[in-house]
This record gives structure tokens, sequence and C-alpha cells, in this order.
């Protein structure tokens, strides 16, 4: 904590956190408290932390207004209003309650007695421990906004305020910054192009690696350039984006040349290319980190790196294309560079366990003891002992601990700690600690393992077995719609560095914290008007990768199911239902046996159905529909304009949509042998349906190929086709729903489900919903596979 | 009008073949006149042999897949409905009703869309607690 940058950071959020403390009525003693140097003047200048913030502290700390309202692409937000919830991240608090933006501020007062508590408390040495400063922004000031723009948090603001200090720290006058860029290709790749037994927990393991892999990289840009943390505006799954200094003579050029190139060297004959790290920097004007002019660099630098992913290992070249003798190849990842004694059984536990490479054996072992690290340790030192576990990246040592307390008493000055998922103040007072965020639920086996001490997690069978109806598990893909557009343009005159931060934090932070307390905890984190098909827990899940803006979770199928819908409301309602900022998801549904690679492959291409219908979509049981249509909508706006011209004329049906219908026709409590044979016709209804599309679909494309009359085929097109979807297979579907029990039939309940199913509105969703109740009603013997 | 008469009159007015016959207006009209049959005390098996003929002939064109294949057969279909109506009464409309529909079958498509018209009349007259 010595260089320059790393005390104008210090000093920035010294001041945020006196400040914090002073507003909360706390009069801590600080050592000194000098005048602001040059570079920190400018960078507040620059990002406009408020001039007069000693006096009037009331007005400058407010509640923080919802800076996704401001999110305005195609699709107009209109003018909402919302805000977070008053609130703080509670010490020991693993799985913080998911806030809700509500439409009124709260009071703030009741947070002020916890940060007068844990500011009154900080000792004087611990004013110069950057992080624990940070910590304590994050867990007070992540949801309170400060200065002019009400819905920039004071975190974002002291983070980006301390990064533009730090960046200024030896040229206060500087003309020029520099926006970092940095991108590892290939993770797909590594993470699920892999075969083998017990894979769910080596993808696990290999994502977790990847975030490391990350981290790395920032650790060696932040040393190499001397700056602090808080110059790291965004990094998780690959993507890495840091502020730094302006760029005279191209020293910080060839500094992050030094590192990319030390650390492809490295990933070449780790992953034998399959990893690439693309990094460049961009220098834009110091000024427009106040200016929207910002999110362009910022674009800019992005796109730059597309120039390097396209010359993978430039200069590495000849040693990529030197002939080499092939091998007897690695049984899951199938490389074949390495000569056969090097193989090793995978699961030396078990007699027939395939051979594999080293770096697939040491993911393997990892998947089993990841489920408890807490703490890991980043150290240029070859041993230390007393860890769990050591991975090697990129140089560096990274030492997995159980427990912080034994990590840090083991770890020495040099090395950094990152604690998981941990906001409790005690580990970061001492030592070199910083939070590691990351989106790792998964649940445990009831029989943890062989030898019953170690818990484990689920693996694909357990999860199966778990499963209601067919015994299957799921994997499930979901990603933010448009997120490049959103951050390029999405806040138009607003998109300057602060709220630009802010909304990364706030994606991320969704991801990576968010997502495993709604998975841990579904009824306290869903919000106020989810709609739910049961009230389980659902918590058969395991997250394979969560962060950024995606995720890909594996589980009972059924839960999975549940749990995508339950992320896609959670994520609206986060979001304050802003219609520019949605997912769009793929699920595939498998035997417990099936190859994972296989699954990821298949969910990928179900997430890119969902993109392809417009987006806001979600691709499930081979079918794509608008998350609306899925979830049921008040209103027919759902259907296309075409089709709502062809339904005009029809009555708008009680129950519409997918869920809602499948929430009834559950609570029905039709008898086993009625619901096998209604589910079977409801079944042969759809598919009758689909067939009859697919055969009008290529009849119309014979007439465009003859060029018949367009007059002709948009006579076919519009109604035949739509004739055929919305109205041909009613008949039937009203035969299938009267061959019910008379009970059923005749239950009042029942009259606005068959009302619905026999009406054209819902004619669209036959197939999902036969699908859905198969799936859910398959009996046990009947799903031996 | 009855439902009989707004369907005759529905073909009668058709601008081409059967196949312009809306799928929409064949579905809503089915849905009316199937459960009329119903009230008609019509059954299945009034109108057996008419039924079992439209059978073999789609099976039929779907081996041929060519019209000129069941073309006279479907002329013949009428006799068997005239049949039908003058031994039940309850069978009457569909026999008005078919009839008219068939002097409109000229190709395959048209013959496909009376199939679809009588499957989905049988549909909601089944559904209606017919046998």
């Amino acid at each position: 904590m010595t260089s320059l940058s790393h005390a104008q950071a210090l000093s920035v959020a010294q001041e945020a956190v006196l400040l914090l403390g002073r507003w909360a009525g706390a009069s801590p003693s600080i050592p000194t408290a000098t005048a602001d140097s040059k570079a920190v003047t400018q960078a507040k200048d620059l990002l406009k932390w408020p001039q007069d913030s000693r006096s009037n502290l009331e007005q400058q700390v407010k509640p923080l207004r919802l800076l996704f309202d401001d999110v305005n692409l195609s699709n107009g937000q209109g003018s909402k209003n919302h805000y977070w919830p008053v609130g703080y991240i509670k010490d020991h608090d693993s799985y913080p309650p998911i806030p809700y933006p509500q439409p009124n501020a709260d009071d703030l007062d009741p947070i002020k007695p916890p940060i007068q508590q844990a500011i009154a408390s900080l000792q004087p040495d611990e004013w110069n421990n950057l992080s624990l400063l940070m910590l304590i922004l994050e867990k007070f000031g992540s949801y309170v906004s400060f200065g002019e723009q009400d819905n920039v948090s004071l975190l974002d603001l002291t983070r980006t305020t301390a990064a533009v200090a730090a960046a200024l720290a030896n040229q206060p006058d500087a003309k020029c910054l520099t926006l970092i860029a940095g991108d590892l290709s290939g993770i797909q790749k590594f993470i699920y192009t892999i075969s083998s037994d017990g894979a769910l927990k080596s993808l696990r393991a290999r994502s977790f690696y990847l975030e490391l892999v990350t981290q790395e990289v920032v650790e060696q840009l932040l040393s190499a350039l001397d700056l602090p943390r808080t110059n790291v505006i965004y990094a998780g799954g690959g993507n890495l984006y840091l502020l730094a200094p302006g760029d005279e003579g191209t020293i910080v050029q060839n500094k992050i040349a030094q590192v990319r190139d030390r650390f492809n060297e490295w990933l070449r004959k780790t992953f034998q290319g399959k990893i690439f790290l693309a990094l460049d920097c961009l220098p834009f004007a110091t000024e427009d980190v106040g200016t929207p002019e910002f999110a362009k660099a910022w674009e800019k630098a992005t796109k730059k790196l597309a120039g390097q992913k396209s010359r993978k290992f430039q200069s590495q070249i000849s040693e990529l294309v030197k002939p080499k003798p092939a091998y007897e190849p690695c049984r899951v990842c199938y490389r074949d560079d390495l000569p056969l004694p090097s193989l090793e059984p995978l699961n030396n536990q078990e007699a027939d366990s395939c051979l594999a490479c080293w770096m697939c054996r040491t993911m393997f072992d990892l998947g089993a003891k990841l489920f408890k690290v807490e703490a890991i340790a980043r150290s240029k030192q070859s041993t230390i002992k007393g860890a769990q576990d050591r991975l090697s990246i990129g140089g560096t040592f990274y030492y997995l601990f159980e427990e912080w307390k034994t990590a840090n008493a083991i770890a020495n000055e040099d090395s950094t700690l990152f604690l998981v998922n941990d906001w409790t103040l005690e580990p970061y007072r001492t030592g070199n600690a910083v939070p590691l965020l990351l989106g790792n639920y998964g649940q445990r086996c009831p029989e943890s393992g062989p030898d019953h001490a170690q818990p484990q997690f689920m693996n694909a069978r357990e999860m199966a077995a778990a499963a209601q109806g067919i015994k299957r598990v799921a994997s499930l893909r979901m990603d933010v719609d448009n997120l490049g557009k959103i951050f390029a343009k999405g806040l138009g005159s607003n998109q300057t560095l602060p709220p630009l931060a802010g909304l990364s934090r706030q994606m991320s932070y969704f991801f990576k914290v968010y997502l495993n307390s709604l998975a841990k905890n579904r009824q306290d984190n869903l919000p106020a008007k989810a709609k739910t098909l049961s009230d389980d827990s659902r918590q058969n899940l395991l997250f394979i990768y969560a962060g950024g803006d995606d995720l890909f979770v594996s589980g009972t199928w059924n839960e999975v199911v549940e749990f995508a819908f339950d992320i896609y409301q959670s994520f609206r309602a986060y979001t304050g239902y802003n219609t520019d900022i949605t997912l769009s998801g793929g699920i595939s549904i498998d035997g417990a046996k099936f190859p994972l690679y296989q699954a990821a492959e298949a969910s990928g291409d179900s997430e890119k159905a969902a993109k392809n219908n417009g987006r806001d979509s979600l691709g499930l049981f081979e079918q794509v529909f608008k998350w609306d249509e899925w979830l049921g909508s008040t209103s027919p706006s759902v259907a296309d304009s075409d089709a709502r011209e062809c339904l005009k004329s029809a009555e708008y049906p009680p129950i519409l949509g997918i869920f809602p219908l499948i929430e009834q026709l559950e609570k029905q409590q039709i008898e086993t042998n009625y619901a096998r044979s209604f589910v079977r016709s409801l079944l042969a209804t759809a598919q009758m349906q689909d067939q009859m599309i697919k055969e009008m679909e290529n009849k119309r494309k014979t007439l465009i190929h003859e060029k018949e009359p367009k007059q002709y085929i948009d006579y076919y097109e519009k109604e035949i086709k739509h004739d055929i979807r919305y109205y041909l297979h009613l008949p039937r579907m009203a035969y299938t729903l009267a061959r019910l029990p008379q009970r059923v039939r005749e239950h009042p309940e029942f009259a606005p489900v068959r009302k619905s199913l026999n009406n054209p509105y819902n004619a669209p969703y036959f197939r999902a919903i036969a699908t859905w109740l198969e799936l859910l009603n398959r009996s046990q013997s009947q799903s031996n596979d | 009008m009855d439902i009989t008469q707004e369907i005759i009159k529905k073909i009668d007015g058709l601008p081409g073949t059967l196949k312009t016959y809306p799928i929409r207006d064949l579905v809503n009209h089915a849905e009316k006149f199937g459960p009329y049959l119903k009230q008609q005390r019509l059954e299945t098996n009034q109108v057996r042999k008419f039924l079992d003929a439209i059978n073999r002939l789609k099976s039929v064109l779907a081996q041929e897949n060519e019209f000129s294949k069941i073309e006279t057969e479907v002329v013949l279909l009428k006799p068997k409905l005239a049949y039908a109506a003058a031994r039940e009464k309850a069978a009457k409309p569909l026999s008005q009703v078919m009839s008219k529909a068939i002097d409109k079958v000229r190709s395959k498509e048209d013959f496909e869309r009376l199939v679809q018209f009588i499957e989905s009349i049988i549909a909601y007259h089944k559904a209606e607690g017919g046998r």
C-alpha cells in the first residue's frame, strides 16, 4: 500500500467511509485527514463527486433509484420510477435476500445503527486497509445513492472515483487514460467438451478453475501496472475491464503485452491452444469518464479484441504448428499429446476407471472438494501447508481452504486471500483479503459419498432419481438479451463510468449472488406475484456456471424447469420490469447417462432458438415461446399481429398460456388411468397438429418455388396456416376433454380449463402442454431406461 | 336460420370448390352442428357406412396420391347418405350438408377439406356425448 496510485484510491475510500459514518452518526477517529491530492480532486471533478459533501450529508445520501429504469433501447420504458429497498448485506449472510425495487423510497434511518457500529469499531490502522474499507462500502453502500445522480450508488461512485484517481496518480493533468479489455476465448470448449463419469462435478470444477484464471489475469495486470483493485471495473466469466493510466510512450501497452504473452505461453502449454487470452487496451480522453463517450470507448475496446482472437497465438505460431507425435488420447478431453505413462485412472477409488490426463484428473479431484471451499489464497510460494488443494495458474499458486481462519493463519504477506461470498467484516480486518463472488449453489447428496464424512454434490443419477414423473435431469442455459447494446447505449446521455460500473455490478450480483439465494431459499426470494407450479423448495440443482450475465445449471428436470421460471420472474422484478432488459433461455431434458457435453449443446441450441424467436423467450420441450406465453398472459398481445387479426372473432379464453393450464390440470387430480389416456390423446392431437403445420409449410415452399402468383401464396399462408394452427385441432381437443371422467368434467373449477383448451388462442400450446403433463405424470415403471 | 341451413348457405356461396371453405368457419360450424346432431339423436352407427366409405377413400388416396382414383367413389358417397337419411330422420341434416359439400369436391385438396369437415363434426358430436 505504498505506491502513489494505491494512496489515491485509499484516500477516496477513506473519505467515502468517513462520510457514510458521519451520516450514520458515528464519529470515527481517522488518523490523518489530509487535503485531497490533485489527482483525487481531478477524479472527483470528472465524476461529479458532490462538492460540499462534508457539510450537507443528509441531502447527499439518499435512497437509491433504480438504474435499470433509465435503460431505454427499442421498446421504451416510459417513465417508471423505482427505488431499491433500504438495506445492507448482513454478516454471515452467504445467501442475502434478493432486493426487489419498489415504487416508493424507504426511510434510510433503519440502516444507520449497523453502519455506525461497523465504522465506529474501525481501528486506526484499519483505515489504511483498502479492501476492508471497500467491503464496508459494498455492505452498506450498494443500495444507497450519493451525489447528484440518485441512481448511482455510493459504492459505485467511490469505486470509480478511486479508480480514476489511481489512474491519474502520477500525472494528475494527463489528457488520456487507458481502458484495458480482456477476453478468454475457448471457455465453452474447455468446459463442455468432456465426456466422463462424474462429468457434472468436473464441469463445475472447470468453470471454477476458469474463474480463477480470469482472476489471475487481473492480478497480474494489477501488479504489472501497480494499480489498486478499485481499477477493476468488471471481471468474471472470462471477461475483464480495467482502468489504467494514460499511455505515454506505450509503457502500459508493453506491460499488457508482456502479461498477455506470458499468459498465452502458459495457456498454450496447459490447454494445447484450446484457450486463448485476448488482451488489449484503448486510450481515451480523460474527460470521457464523465460523458457518454466512455461507453463508446468501452465498445471500441471490446471490438478491438476481435482482431487478436482471429490471430490466436500469433507469437507462438511456430511452436503450435510443430509436428507432434500422437499418443493414446485422454478418455475425458481427448488430448493426445501425452505419452501413455502420464495417463492415469481418473478415479483411483474405482478399479475400472478410465485413463485421463493430469488436467482432467485435477479437475475431477477438485470437483469433489469444491463444495467446502471458503477461502482461496493466491501465492507465489510453491508450498503452503494446511491447504486442501493447490492449483497452479499462470505461474502462481492458488491454495484452497475450507475455512478462512486456517487460510489467514497460513497465508503470508504477499498472498492475497479470496473469500467466497463472504461479507463478514472480521476476516477482512487483517491481511490482504478480498471478496470473490461466485454463483456456486449445489445440492449435497443425501448420503454423502462412500466414507460418509465428506459431503458431496449430487450426481446426475441421484438428481434423476429425485425427479417427479419421468426420471430425467435437465440442463438450463440462460443469458441476458442485448447486453452489449445495453452497455453501449442503454443509458443514453447517462452512459458515464459510474452508472456503467453500477449496471455491470448489479447484473453480475444477480447472477453471482442472488441466484444462489433464489436456489437455496426459494420462498423467501421469489418476487411477490411470482407464479409457481408447486411450492416445492426445488433444491436439487447444481450450478455449473453462474456469473456475468449468464448461467448453466443442471439438476432434477422438473426443478430445473421451475427454477427457470423463478429466475425469469425474479430477474424481471429485479430490473423493474423494464421491457428492454430480458432473458432468453434453453432447457434440454435427458437421461442421467446422457453425455453432459451433448446436453450442454442441446440446451445451447434451444437457447439459440429462443434468441431467434425475438428474444425474451424460452426453449423447452423442443418448443419456443415468449416467456409471456409460457407463464400465461392476461392480454392477447402475446400472439403476433397476424394471428391476432385471425383470432379477432374468437372469444378471449379465461386462461391463456401454458403454465396456468398445466397448473389447473395438475390441480384436477385426474385418476391415473384417465390421466394417462388423456395425456396420450393430447399428445396425439398435438403431434397431428405439428405434422399438418409442417406439411403446409412444405406446400407453401413448393408454391414459392414454382413461382405461383403471390396472392395465392398469401392466401395459403394466412388463411390456411393460421387456421390450421389455431382451429383445425379444436374438435379433437373437445373430444379428448369430453372423455375425461364425469367427476372431473363436472367440477366447477374445470369449466374454465375446458373452455380455455377449446379456445383457438391456446391452440399453439397443445404440444407443450401435452409434453409437460406427460413428463410430470410418467410413472416410474415406464421410465426405466 | 338453423345451423343446417347456415352451413348449406355458406357452402353454396363459396368462391370456388370446397377447398375455399375456410377452416376457421368449418370448425365454428362443426362446433354448432355436432351438438345439434346429438340433439337430433343421431348415433354414429346410423351413418356408419358413410363414415367407413370416407375412411376407405382416405387410405386409397394416401396410397395412390391421385384424386382421379377415387373421383367416382366420392360421387357414390351421396347415395349412401340418402339411404341413411331415408332410414333415420336423425341422419337427414348430416346428409343434406354432406351432399352439398360433396358436390363441391373436385380435387385432392377438396377431398381433404371434406374429411376435415366430417371429422370435426364427428369429434364435436362425440364430445357432446354422442356415440
